[in-house]
């Protein structure tokens, strides 16, 4: 059964690649949000793969539904005002240097593959929730009631935000 | 309810997969004949009242391309906020008889936490809707 990971793990990188690509490419950021909620959706496969389906519907929810959805107001609220266009496709300087970042990581893990050793490819054993839940409670207790401060501080600094501008205005 | 403690079900290691790819094959399948059959057997008539944007609903005036109301992005952020915190006490719940009451503690404090962001918030005027309620 293992073809079938291999299997697997090409559609999700194929999702990822033309998610990625269209994020990239298109010249309307509605569109290119959808192409980034694609990949998004890739990267939740490949969580799954990694035998961490928690993960992967942690990422369907909070990045497929939550953080695009956020930047989907984003757009909508800094959007050009009617009539104005988007910018041109310009081809030479940007999508070199673009090209060059992307080939960027591609070095160092290439590097990295030639010079040190790969892990052999072994089935992923799954964490079990339950597990996972003990854990966040037992030793990383601290870590895990810091979270909640986090997100406290979260909620105010959006409220201080949103007011600020809206005073300013 | 028991929990589902089988792991493999949503594993693409196992061949539990093979029925989920079977379903999916089906389901797409399905849908194209569908549409093929709508497509093919379909009578078309263009007229004005079916190529508006809502067919028989409110008639949309002006450009959609307007700017939206900061409250809706609020609303987004404060959302995802919530997502996260739901993740974190899903992750306990899982396991809420084992822990006892101490991590029924530990839970409450957790949540309290986030409760007086939430009154902050509420207190701020971060969830009405009008301007009239703003702070000043």
């Amino acid at each position: 059964m293992e073809h079938l990971a291999y299997v697997a793990f090409g559609i999700y990188t194929l999702i990822i690649l033309t998610g990625g690509l269209m994020a990239v490419l298109c010249r309307s950021m509605v569109r290119a949000l959808v192409g980034l909620i694609l990949t998004l959706f890739g990267v939740a496969g490949c969580y799954l793969l990694m035998a961490a389906p928690f993960i992967a519907l942690m990422q369907i929810l909070i990045y497929v539904g939550a953080v695009s959805i956020l930047i989907l107001f984003a757009i909508m609220l800094t959007r050009a005002p009617a009539g104005a266009e988007e910018a041109p496709y310009i081809f030479p300087w940007r999508s070199l240097a673009a090209l060059a970042v992307a080939f960027l990581p591609l070095a160092v893990i290439g590097g990295m593959i030639r010079s040190g050793q790969v892990a052999p490819l072994v089935p992923p054993e799954e964490v079990p929730l339950a597990e996972l839940g003990q854990t966040l409670i037992e030793p990383y207790l601290l870590a895990f009631e810091l979270i909640s401060v986090i997100l406290t501080v979260a909620m105010a600094g959006a409220v201080i935000l949103g007011f600020e501008r809206r005073i300013g205005k | 309810m028991e929990p589902i403690t089988d792991g493999a079900m949503l594993s693409p290691w196992e061949p539990g997969v093979f029925s989920l790819v079977l379903f999916g094959l089906l389901v797409l399948a399905f849908i194209g004949f569908q549409l093929f059959i709508a497509h093919w057997v379909g009578e078309r008539k263009e007229s004005r009242e079916k190529s508006r944007v809502y067919e028989s609903g409110v008639i949309p005036t002006g450009t959609a391309r307007l700017q939206f109301p900061v409250p809706f992005y609020m609303v987004a952020i404060f959302f995802l906020l919530f997502d996260v915190e739901g993740v974190f006490i899903f992750a306990w719940a899982v396991v809420f008889r084992d822990l006892g009451w101490t991590g029924w503690f530990q839970m409450v404090f957790f949540i309290i936490v986030l409760l007086v962001g939430l009154a902050y918030i509420w207190v701020k005027g971060g969830l009405d809707w009008r301007e009239s309620h703003r702070p000043k």
